[in-house]
């Protein structure tokens, strides 16, 4: 509202200072973000320029089926002649395209819930959570394969049966982490101050909630791929011929003992992907987490 | 254990711990030397981060990784500690060294049984069966004065008292019979009528047993009803040591007459305080020559080069004083630095109230949750039956603020005396009562009403840092409520902000940091330029020294002092300590399990005739003087819970002139004593009886 | 009294759970789309007799109806007629349930055995090489879906080795040697693909608990890391752990789903996935309140538990 200054001091980069030094000798922090941000850029350049793969991920070639990984198909061909290496790598956008949108979804859900539940407290605060345990009392990939059942198998519905299923983990975290946000003393003051409910929870709240879900954000981005890959394993994921490292897996294990590759590298795939993630997601956890901070 | 009674028991030489941070290396104890005779009580006093207690945990070798002794040697007895193995090391720890820990409340292990927890000390280091361990439990149990030991020993530390679990935490102490008992902070976690009690019982241990104690502590009055000899530390250095008396009495080290000057003493005549300026170093890079040049009232050039100063002898030897000070000898730190002219800040206090609280209640449901105050509980008749409990943390309190006045709520914790201040600013919703806050009825008020009124009433915190959002900067939080409240905005604000960081003390360019960037004192500094940012009428104080170290609350203290006549404020100050509520305080009530028990000006509260409590309660506090020595009034058990206060004058059940029946059928109604109306006590007693003292003094000890 | 109350009030809880959970699977179950009655009576069926079999099954009755309908009958234990099996929903759990139930409680303790002395070494080699393999190990575990780890362990162990069956089920009554044999491959799996949950949860709670005053206060008396981390610091640790460890059970029911399909596990996720199949919408209700209920049941257990080994729940307290 008022001219308040937006130019970053050096007060400023000194307070990020700290969180990037901690960040970046975090060794687990650092592999994972390495891996995520490689994921994000071939995703990204697949998407804007589709033909630096070398062949047509749909394009079939019978005659050239089940060919052990050469030159030409550095992890083979599947059943159909397809180039697996093609495939995977575009289905980097598939798993990066479920996982960011699903719990982004799941994310702003469970925060609104989480945080308004911590906050107010009492009744709300009661059934709330009541209806968060209820939704964890059934086991995720139950209620995704459920929910993607009833609203037929496609990829925009695996997103919104994902979102659903992981925003009461997200609501969990946020409200505990406004639980505690909760009695400290700052949030009086601002209650004496005068500032309305909405205030203190955007402006009070809310900011130092962020650590706590980024880190399980991060963990659960790592869950969805893990969900997708077993909902498409299942035939009630994305559906063929997208190039889903599920599918592929699903596709590939018929042909187990002549083909091991075209099981084998979506799965290393998916492992990489999730690995990454959860690096991530724990390195942010040590950095964050200010315990282990030694002073008499 | 050692013929040879010249030879100290404890004798630490250059002893340096360093702790290995991501930020660098902290050297918390630098070049530290002492020694402990056998049967000798020694003080090593010290605000937070003066290596007190890394110096205790670096003689029993408790030093976790990153923290590593890097030399000196401590010798215990007729061993070098630093050369035995950790095996070895295992077999003094708890056996000829033991530890009384801080904290009672987290220092047991609440999954095990206090017996279990007693007998594994007394297994590990004596040849003893189950059996016998148990017996010698129960005695030492016995011994440290705990009611019933036989059949209590089977019970979970969260079923004793705050008191009884630090008397348990003794009793494991004094089991395998140690040479040493190293005691850090024994009493700090407690209530000061509990701290007088545990003081009592060291002491009389320590007559008993002939044990040699090595007492770690910030409160020098601690020091003074217990030790023989103190240390005082600053910066990881051992700056003084001496026999206590003379320490008192002529201090050789300049920081230890600060810290004497800095404690407002209960008889004082209320002058300002002595208050050292700044900080502690930062023990990540400490200065050249002396760490405390800086702060130092008597600081040369040759005080700011070259490496520490070391601990050298007093010249004229007095009291064994040894200081670590290269003005020593030509400094007479024998007076206070206070002068005595320098009275505090004249005050206007007007006639007419500015609140003014009639007979509020907060009552809290017991238990979390939608249902959690509903509880099982057994009829009298057997059945099961569901209750709803209520904590009565407030029941029944009346009292002004006048225009200009500072008001004490003093009383020990769960007394209700924070639930008094949240429930009178509306931050709680009260059970009933009234509340007039300049003569606009608070509780009959809607949301809004008070939102506006809001600006008038500002409430400071006992922890600064926990009362700044970290992720706001200081020009932000300030600025915030001068926003809101539509005082100040764009270049006004930033001049008015800039104008109040320095009044409290900090420097313009400060608005840019980040709160996580200031110490404690700053810290509660910037929270002070919070409160005052929107102008109001009145600041509720809740506890607001009680976090930091005696140098700095002193700071803070002047500073309130300072802003109440040029702002025209009122405080409503809420502490638990009598000291400081009676140098700030203009009048001050006694609260006890949610109920006033005496209100009145500083000088009738603190003079007889007394209520009962107050009477203990003043008794209790250690005094820092050493030749002061008063009879104690110690009070049996513990503050009842409030879940279910006992009937009739709530301190009945502890009161040390209890009459009879009367105190426990009939609740005592505050009434005006010594003809004044002013000062009111709930009390049956007569005034004869309230004003005669429970001890007469100089009567000795039974 | 006070372990009781606490009893009392997680039973509440459950029970508004338990409403909850109900209102959730009916609501699902009834958007699926497909006809019931065309279901059942097959494509060739006219108008009038769907309508006959909706009005004898109440599916034209509102859905309020319908569900306080399906509600009373499930708390008689009725879930109604399998559409696929034409058999009661109750007789088919009842036959396979136990079968999932000793898959889940088998990979549970293969997971247990390998995390929590992991997790422990972890803990008290903080920050160490060692910390790092233990934890890379159980990430290892995390980086695969379960039915991945089931893939491994067939091609790995059956495959290669050809040692260990890779589909079907053997009841123990029947041949207790021959069950076990059937049961290693999913239960490895399984277990293998939940270890690192547990075993992450024991070590951040060992680290915290090594952090408390008593653990230095119990070093001070003198005795043995030893006995610090076992007598001291595990009984604290384990608290939180086991609230874990009965996540993990009931979360291995969502395993069983998918596993029991790589494996030919005739259990109650294989159920599950023919009656999505088949559209069997009794036999999925019922499929999904049973295996919420021992998600709720397990963490009451818990809960109980949990209590019982706190004595500060046990006895209540003066705090």
């Amino acid at each position: 509202m008022s001219s308040e200054r937006f130019s970053i001091s050096d007060e400023r980069k000194a307070h990020y200072g700290r969180f990037i030094r901690q960040f970046r000798r975090n060794q687990k922090a650092m592999i994972g973000l390495g891996i995520v941000v490689s994921l994000f850029v071939i995703a990204i350049v697949t998407s804007l320029f589709p033909e630096i793969v070398p062949y047509d991920p749909g394009a079939t070639n019978v005659p050239n089926r089940e060919a052990a990984p050469s030159l030409s198909h550095p992890m083979g061909t599947d059943e159909l002649g397809r180039d697996v290496f093609s495939r995977v790598v575009l289905g980097t956008q598939i798993s990066l395209y479920v996982g960011f949108t699903s719990i982004s979804a799941a994310m702003v859900m469970g925060t609104s819930i989480g945080i308004v539940a911590g906050y107010y407290q009492g009744l709300t605060d009661e059934a709330l959570m009541r209806a968060m345990d209820a939704m964890m009392s059934f086991p995720p990939i139950l209620l995704a394969l459920t929910i993607v059942a009833v609203m037929e198998p496609s990829l925009n519905n695996v997103i919104i049966a994902l979102a659903l299923v992981y925003t009461p983990f997200i609501a969990r975290v946020a409200r505990s982490a406004a639980l505690s946000v909760r009695n400290e003393s700052y949030i009086e003051a601002a209650e004496a101050r005068g500032e309305s409910d909405l205030y203190i929870i955007f402006r009070e709240v809310l900011p130092n909630c962020v650590g706590p879900l980024l880190v399980q954000g991060s963990i659960n981005i790592a869950f969805t791929m893990l969900l997708e890959a077993s909902l498409s394993f299942l035939g009630l994921g994305v559906q063929p011929p997208e190039p889903s490292w599920g599918l592929m897996i699903n596709s590939g294990w018929a042909y187990m003992g002549d083909a091991p590759w075209m099981v084998f590298f979506p799965a290393a795939a998916i492992a990489t992907a999730v690995i990454g993630f959860n690096l991530l997601g724990d390195g942010l956890r040590d950095v964050l987490d200010p315990k282990g901070e030694i002073i008499e | 254990m050692n013929p040879n009674t010249t030879d100290p028991l404890l004798s630490v030489e250059s002893l340096r711990t360093q702790f290995r941070t991501e930020e660098g290396t902290v050297t918390a104890v630098d070049d530290v030397s002492f020694s402990l005779e056998k049967g000798e009580v020694m003080g090593i006093v010290g605000e937070s981060g003066a290596g007190k207690s890394v110096t205790a945990r670096s003689i029993m070798q408790l030093i976790d990784y990153p923290g590593e002794i890097v030399s000196g040697s401590i010798t215990f007895g007729d061993r070098d500690l630093l050369s035995l193995s950790e095996e070895e090391m295992q077999g003094v720890r708890g056996n000829e060294i033991t530890l009384i820990p801080q904290d009672p409340m987290t220092a047991l292990n609440p999954v095990l049984t206090v017996g279990q927890q007693i007998t594994e000390t007394i297994e590990l280091h004596q040849d003893v069966s189950s059996a016998e361990a148990r017996t010698i439990a129960i005695d030492a149990m016995r011994e440290v004065e705990i009611p019933a030991p036989a059949e209590r020993i089977d019970e979970y530390p969260h079923e004793f008292s705050g008191g009884m679990r630090q008397r348990i935490l003794i009793a494991i102490g004094l089991a395998c019979e140690p040479d040493l008992i190293i005691a850090d902070e024994p009493t700090t976690a407690l209530d000061v009528t509990t701290q007088a009690k545990i003081l009592d019982l060291l002491n009389d241990l320590r007559e008993k047993h002939g044990v040699s104690i090595l007492m770690i502590t910030h409160n020098l009055g601690v020091v003074a009803q217990t030790c023989d000899r103190v240390g005082v530390m600053y910066a990881g250095n051992l700056v003084e040591t001496g026999a206590v008396s003379s320490i008192f009495a002529r201090p050789r080290h300049p920081y230890t007459r600060t810290l004497i000057d800095a404690i407002p003493a209960v008889d004082s005549d209320r002058d300002r305080l002595y208050a050292l300026p700044g900080s502690m170093p930062d023990l990540k890079s400490l200065p050249d020559g002396c760490n405390f040049a800086e702060r130092c009232p008597h600081a040369v050039d040759a005080c700011r080069t070259g490496d520490d100063p070391t601990l050298e002898p007093a010249s004229d030897g007095e009291g064994g004083s040894h200081a670590a000070c290269i003005r020593s000898d030509e400094l007479d730190l024998s007076e206070s630095a206070v002068e005595a002219g320098d009275a505090r800040q004249q005050k206007d206090i007007a006639d007419d109230p500015l609140l003014e609280v009639n007979g509020l209640k907060k009552h809290f449901p017991s238990g979390d949750g939608l249902f959690g105050n509903l509880s099982l509980a057994r009829t009298d008749g057997g059945g099961l039956t569901l209750e709803r409990r209520y904590v009565k943390a407030v029941d029944g309190v009346d009292f002004t603020i006048n225009r200009g006045e500072t008001v004490g709520l003093v009383g020990e914790s769960g007394c209700g005396k924070s639930t008094v201040a949240r429930t009178v600013m509306q931050l709680l919703e009260p059970t009933a009562g009234e509340v007039y806050f300049d003569g606009q009825p608070l509780h009959s008020l809607g949301k809004s009403a008070i939102r506006s009124l809001r600006q008038e009433m500002q409430i400071i915190f006992q922890d600064p840092k926990s009362s700044l959002n970290p992720r706001k900067t200081v020009g932000q939080i300030v600025g915030r409520g001068m926003e809101k409240h539509g005082i100040a905005t764009g270049d006004e604000k930033r001049e008015r902000i800039a104008e109040l960081l320095e009044r409290v003390g900090l420097q313009a360019s400060d608005v840019d940091k980040y709160p996580h960037q200031f110490s404690g004192g700053q810290q509660q500094r910037i929270a002070i330029a919070n409160a005052l940012a929107v102008e109001p009428d009145l600041i509720v104080c809740d506890e607001p020294v009680s976090a930091l170290d005696v140098s700095v609350q002193a700071q803070i203290l002047n500073l309130l002092d300072d802003i109440q006549a040029e702002f025209g404020l009122s405080y409503l100050f809420i502490s638990h300590n009598i000291s400081v509520v009676q140098h700030i305080c203009d009048r001050v009530a006694v609260m006890y399990l949610g109920k006033i028990a005496e209100i009145g000006s500083v000088d009738q509260v603190f003079d007889a005739p007394y209520h009962p409590y107050t009477e203990s309660l003043l008794s209790a506090v250690p005094h820092p003087t050493p030749e002061t020595q008063p009879e104690r009034i110690l009070l049996d058990g513990t503050v009842p819970s409030p879940l279910d206060p006992p009937s009739g004058c709530p301190f009945h059940t502890r009161c040390p002139k209890k009459i009879g029946d009367v105190c426990e059928t009939d609740v005592p109604v505050p009434e005006p004593v010594g003809g004044e109306s002013t000062h009111q006590i709930s009390c049956h007693l007569s005034e004869a009886d309230m004003s005669d003292p429970l001890y007469e003094t100089g009567e000795s000890d039974a | 009294m006070a372990f009781a109350n606490y009893l009392a009030k997680r039973l509440g809880f459950m029970a508004v759970t338990l409403f909850l959970v109900t209102l959730i699977t009916f609501g699902l179950t009834n958007i699926l789309p497909g006809n019931v009655a065309l279901l059942i009576l097959g494509p060739n069926a006219n108008a009038e007799s769907i309508a006959q079999l909706e009005a004898q099954l109440g599916l034209n009755q509102p859905l309020f109806v319908q569900y306080v309908d399906w509600i009373v009958n499930l708390a008689q234990g009725d879930m109604g007629m399998s559409l696929r099996y034409n058999t009661p929903v109750v007789d088919q759990i009842a036959v396979r349930l136990p079968r999932s139930l000793l898959l889940a409680v088998s990979a549970t303790a293969v997971s247990v055995t390998l995390s929590i002395p992991l997790g422990i070494i972890a803990a008290v080699k903080k920050n160490t090489p060692t910390d790092l393999t233990a934890s890379m190990l159980a990430f290892l575990g995390l980086s695969l879906p379960i039915f991945l780890w089931g893939l491994v362990f067939i091609y790995a162990f059956a495959l290669t080795i050809n040692g260990f069956p890779t589909r079907g089920y053997v009841s123990p009554w029947v041949d207790p040697v021959g069950a076990l044999h059937h049961l290693v491959l999913p239960a490895s799996a399984m277990g293998v693909a939940l270890t690192a949950y547990i075993m992450r949860m024991t070590r951040s709670s060992m680290i915290d608990e090594l952090s408390e005053d008593y653990v230095e206060f119990a070093r001070s008396k003198g005795l043995s890391e030893r006995a610090v981390v076992l007598r001291h610091a595990l009984k604290n640790a384990a608290i939180p752990v086991i609230t874990v460890i009965a996540f993990q059970f009931s979360y291995a029911f969502g395993g069983v789903v998918v596993l029991e399909e790589v494996f030919s596990w005739p259990g109650i996720g294989r159920l599950t996935l023919t009656a999505i199949e088949n559209r069997d919408i009794p036999l999925l209700q019922g499929c999904i309140i049973v295996i919420a209920l021992i998600y709720m049941l397990s963490n009451f257990l818990a809960d109980a538990f949990y209590a019982y080994v706190d004595p500060r729940i046990r006895y209540g307290g003066s705090d």
